[in-house]
């Protein structure tokens, strides 16, 4: 009886703590909108804190922000959109000063009223960006920048040339039952646009609607036994690739610069199906404990010398067309700078709304993985 | 001791295996850490310590190292506090709902850290809080509680409380008494409480993870960040050697405690 | 005359001694209040948060009781996550059962086989793994397992295989391998604590009563030795239960508990979702933890 009267008294307790801690938690919401960003020349507040891909802070060119500025860098990886925007928005939402969000996430962090309007006239390389990039409907809204664009590129199909001859042109080839074990794509939902662009015909690959959801997930269930691995972070790409685990994936023009660095013969190919790929654009927490350092950092890595050094450690594509003049133009050609076309090409990350939503897309990737 | 000769053998030969099984990964990690290249292969690329060496030099692992050590020192400070002060009331009295209260000590080091890590995410969520090493040592501290309680209930209830009611009736007070009866014969439980609560701390992912602000980068967090680029696998097989290397003096420690003890009695209770 | 704090330290001595109840708050309350407010108080919000739905797109919470989370769990997209569950379960009580085996014939020759003077040594060499970093044993599973890994490369220069095998790594077997490798310290301890304690005498009166060694075994060795076996089972289990960093690690598509529980808080954000899976997991180890209480094996931790 003592044990019965022991427990109710717990449970009671705890239940009136419970609802007391529940009920005076609260969003703060807040609604500061002025658009006037911080003096930039002013004494940084010596510390940054950045969620981003892996890349966007090398010490390569980091330590030289540092040195410049005072500023010290502490930065935090992402393997997924999805990953970034969760941490960005973790307890309370000043954790992170920037983040470097792709298409998908930069709306959903502009909606749910996280990040900050940027002040272009502190922005002193936005004048320099490719027009497409000023204003891109992922991070400009209204006349509003939410966001500076700084790299972009393609998922590409990458492969080891010495297994896998002759060179592939199709996506096709990472669904051949010839290669089982050996392929390896990202454990991401987004994921789920590739087949749908590539294979169902679908223009807007987003916007898809629950039929075709439904043909995707076929389709990737269908490429399951042949995946060796889903990988999460690159060095899940890389390892398998170097260890001969897999000589076909989907992956980012970084892992095939760090294979080539680590003497490797991969290249990746654009299929002809088409590509998907992602914007990123720096933006700012509307909570942002060090915002001088914010915006010296987005200007420091916008700067055509730093966007080269961005691009020799990750191979992607500079937003800032200045950049040709530091690298030249074989490079810049390589870059795809300038490339109007291969821009439009691209099909960029964006979060699915309608027909069917990213939850729905979660799911329906929980369910192929099993 | 008893046994056959054939028994002794079979014994003998499966444990030696199951060392082996235990030895064998961290004989690779340490063998990796030596390692001139960065694919960890068979047969064994060649001998560097260029890593090492990247690693005096890297100052972040240093700084996460010395984060998960005050983390550790913290959540342990608390955990002896409230870990002793609660076996005293247990051995010194009763009262109500002493078994309940006994489970709950216990369920935050039974049950996995994700879901001790969770909950308390959830927790600093609706309390607005901001993560941070504030949040980690909470986090901390709660599972590690448990591992001095026990150590110094047991030890308590072998003790007599005799001793103390002499102690008083010669004349000492409450403090003296403590601390010239009381504290010696609990000195070893408390060491080793303290010793198994540091280091489950330093080396602690799971609850760490939901509960780590952008600037509290410990040392398991490190490691799991730098597994993200592939450079920095061998810096990490390095780093853990180290850590390995400096601990032995305090295994060494842990070791000479529970032969003073007899046997291992110490750490298990 | 005595000096001030002399005389602070007396009176509140005497106040104590006159208030027992006093001296039980002092001592118990800090704990207790500590884990009321951050451990219980923290479930029972990890349960409403269960109960409530987040924003797909802005990740925000809306608090608006539900139960379509547990609808998800229990009957959501065909059986997928009690799909996850019973192969969590499944891989658990495999991994327990694994690391008993090879937790108790080390144990035994510790416990009885080895001099008393070696035993601290042994016992130590048993702990000291634990003092590398989890998350790089765990790694070094990887390139264990690998296809240039030690195993394939001796496999195959061995002549057992032809060519590397991608059957040891990112799958189920590499997560059990490295979850059995893992926590097996934690069953040898409590495994040989308990046979250390079975004396001599025992051992010896069972053979004079002409018992054979399966019958002394099954009759006098398990059942001492049952508390010890069940408190190791109960920490490998619930270990096994909650892991999320084997899998990344070394697993492949299939995903287990703490994977799925750890990527709806850090990766993707459905918090309540996620919090559901955590409630499913509580009650399962819950519900472990009360049929094995009787035992007291949870007084060895």
């Amino acid at each position: 009886m003592r044990r019965v009267l022991a427990f109710a008294v717990a449970i009671a307790a705890v239940l009136a703590m419970a609802v007391v801690v529940g009920a005076c938690g609260d969003d703060n919401n807040d609604n500061s909108s002025s658009t006037t960003g911080p003096d930039i020349n002013a004494q940084g507040e010596g510390q940054l804190n950045t969620v981003n891909w892996e890349g966007y802070t090398d010490s390569s060119f980091v330590k030289g922000f540092e040195k410049e500025t005072g500023c010290k860098v502490k930065d935090t990886l992402a393997g997924s959109s999805d990953e970034m925007y969760t941490k960005f928005r973790s307890g309370g939402g000043g954790q992170y000063d920037l983040a470097s969000f792709s298409g998908d996430a930069s709306l959903r962090a502009i909606k749910s009223g996280s990040v900050a309007v940027l002040d272009t006239s502190k922005l002193t390389n936005y004048p320099n960006l490719a027009k497409k990039l000023q204003v891109p409907t992922f991070n400009t809204i209204d006349g509003k920048h939410y966001g500076l664009s700084f790299m972009w590129g393609a998922n590409v199909l990458i492969y080891n040339a010495d297994k896998v001859k002759p060179a592939p042109t199709s996506w096709a080839i990472t669904y051949d039952p010839k290669y089982k074990g050996k392929v390896t794509v990202p454990n991401n939902p987004i994921q789920i646009a590739d087949p749908a662009l590539q294979f169902f015909g679908q223009k807007d690959p987003y916007s898809i609607d629950q039929a075709t959801l439904d043909k995707v997930k076929n389709k990737l269930s269908e490429q399951k036994p042949l995946v060796r691995k889903y990988w999460v972070l690159a060095t899940d790409f890389e390892d398998l690739f170097k260890s001969g685990d897999a000589t076909l994936g989907a992956g980012w023009p970084l892992m095939t610069n760090d294979l080539k660095k680590a003497g490797m013969n991969v290249k990746e190919v654009l299929p002809k199906e088409g590509v998907t790929g992602w914007a990123d654009s720096w933006m700012l927490s509307k909570n942002a404990k060090h915002p001088i350092c914010a915006y010296k950092y987005m200007n420091y890595v916008t700067r055509p010398d730093i966007q080269a050094k961005v691009a020799d450690v990750t191979a992607y594509s500079p937003a800032n067309l200045k950049t040709c003049e530091v690298v030249g133009a074989e490079r810049c050609k390589e870059l795809h700078v300038r490339d109007e076309n291969y821009y439009s090409a691209i099909k960029y990350w964006k979060t699915p709304v309608a027909p069917t939503n990213y939850r729905e897309w979660t799911d329906t990737w929980n369910q192929v993985l099993g | 001791m008893t046994g056959s000769r054939g028994e002794k053998w079979v014994f003998g030969a499966t444990s030696a295996l199951v060392l082996l099984f235990l030895y064998l990964p961290l004989a690779l990690i340490v063998l990796y850490a030596f390692n001139k290249t960065t694919i960890n292969s068979w047969p064994f690329p060649g001998f560097s310590t260029r890593w090492f060496e990247k690693l005096y030099h890297d100052e972040v692992p240093r700084e996460a190292a010395w984060l998960s050590v005050r983390i550790a020192f913290a959540s342990t400070v608390l955990a002896l506090l409230l870990g002793t002060s609660m076996a005293f009331a247990f051995a010194r009295f009763r009262f109500f709902g002493k078994e309940l209260i006994n489970f709950a000590v216990t369920l935050p080091i039974i049950l996995p850290g994700v879901i001790t890590g969770v909950a308390l995410a959830s927790f600093f969520l609706f309390t607005n809080n901001d993560l941070s090493t504030r949040t980690v040592i909470i986090g901390h501290t709660t599972f590690c509680i448990v591992l001095v309680f026990n150590n110094v209930l047991a030890r308590l209830r072998r003790v007599s409380p005799s001793l103390e009611e002499a102690s008083r009736d010669l004349g000492a007070s409450g403090f003296q008494t403590f601390r010239h009866v009381t504290f010696p014969t609990i000195r070893t439980a408390l060491v080793a409480g303290a010793l198994l609560s540091f280091a489950l701390s330093f080396d602690e992912i799971a609850v760490t993870f939901f509960l780590a602000g952008a600037d509290t980068t410990t040392l398991p967090l490190w490691i799991l960040g730098a597994f993200r680029n592939s450079q920095g696998v061998p810096e990490v097989n390095a780093a853990a050697t180290v850590i390995l290397v400096v601990s032995l003096p305090a295994i060494a420690i842990a070791g000479y405690l529970m032969r003073e003890e007899g046997a291992t009695r110490v750490v298990q209770e | 005359m005595e000096s001030g704090t002399r005389l602070i330290r007396r009176r509140i001595s005497r106040a104590l001694y006159a208030h027992p109840r006093g001296r039980l708050g002092l001592l118990l309350g800090p704990a207790v209040l500590w884990l009321l407010i951050f451990y219980l108080v923290a479930l029972v919000l990890l349960l409403m948060t269960s109960l409530w739905q987040q924003d797909f797109f802005t990740a925000d919470i809306v608090r608006h009781w539900t139960l379509s989370n547990y609808d998800k769990v229990f009957t959501g997209q065909d059986g997928l996550w009690l799909k996850i569950y019973w192969r969590t379960v499944r891989l658990a009580a495999i991994v327990t059962l694994i690391d008993i085996a090879l937790a108790f014939p080390l144990a035994w020759f510790m416990a009885r086989i080895v001099a008393p003077k070696w035993r601290t040594i042994m016992f130590l060499a048993v702990v000291v793994p634990l003092w590398s970093s989890i998350l790089v044993r765990i790694f070094a599973w990887r390139t264990i397992l690998g296809g240039q890994g030690v195993l394939n490369q001796i496999l195959v220069d061995t002549g057992i295989l032809n060519h590397a095998s991608s059957a040891f790594l990112y799958n189920e077997r590499s997560i059990a391998i490295a979850w059995a490798y893992v926590w097996l310290p934690f069953m040898i301890l409590p495994l040989y604590t308990a046979l250390e304690r079975i004396p001599d005498s025992y051992l010896e009166a069972s053979r004079d009563l002409g018992a054979g060694v399966f019958t002394t075994f099954r009759r006098v060795i398990l059942p001492l030795t049952f508390p010890g076996i069940l408190a190791g089972s109960i920490f490998v289990f619930s270990l096994t239960m909650g892991d999320f960093v084997a899998p990344q690690l070394v697993g492949g598509g299939s995903q287990v508990l703490g994977g799925a529980i750890k990527d709806r808080f850090g990766v993707a954000a459905d918090f309540p979702f996620g919090a559901a899976l955590a409630m499913l997991t509580l009650l399962t180890l819950m519900l472990f933890l009360a049929i094995t209480r009787r035992s007291g094996a949870l007084e060895n931790v």
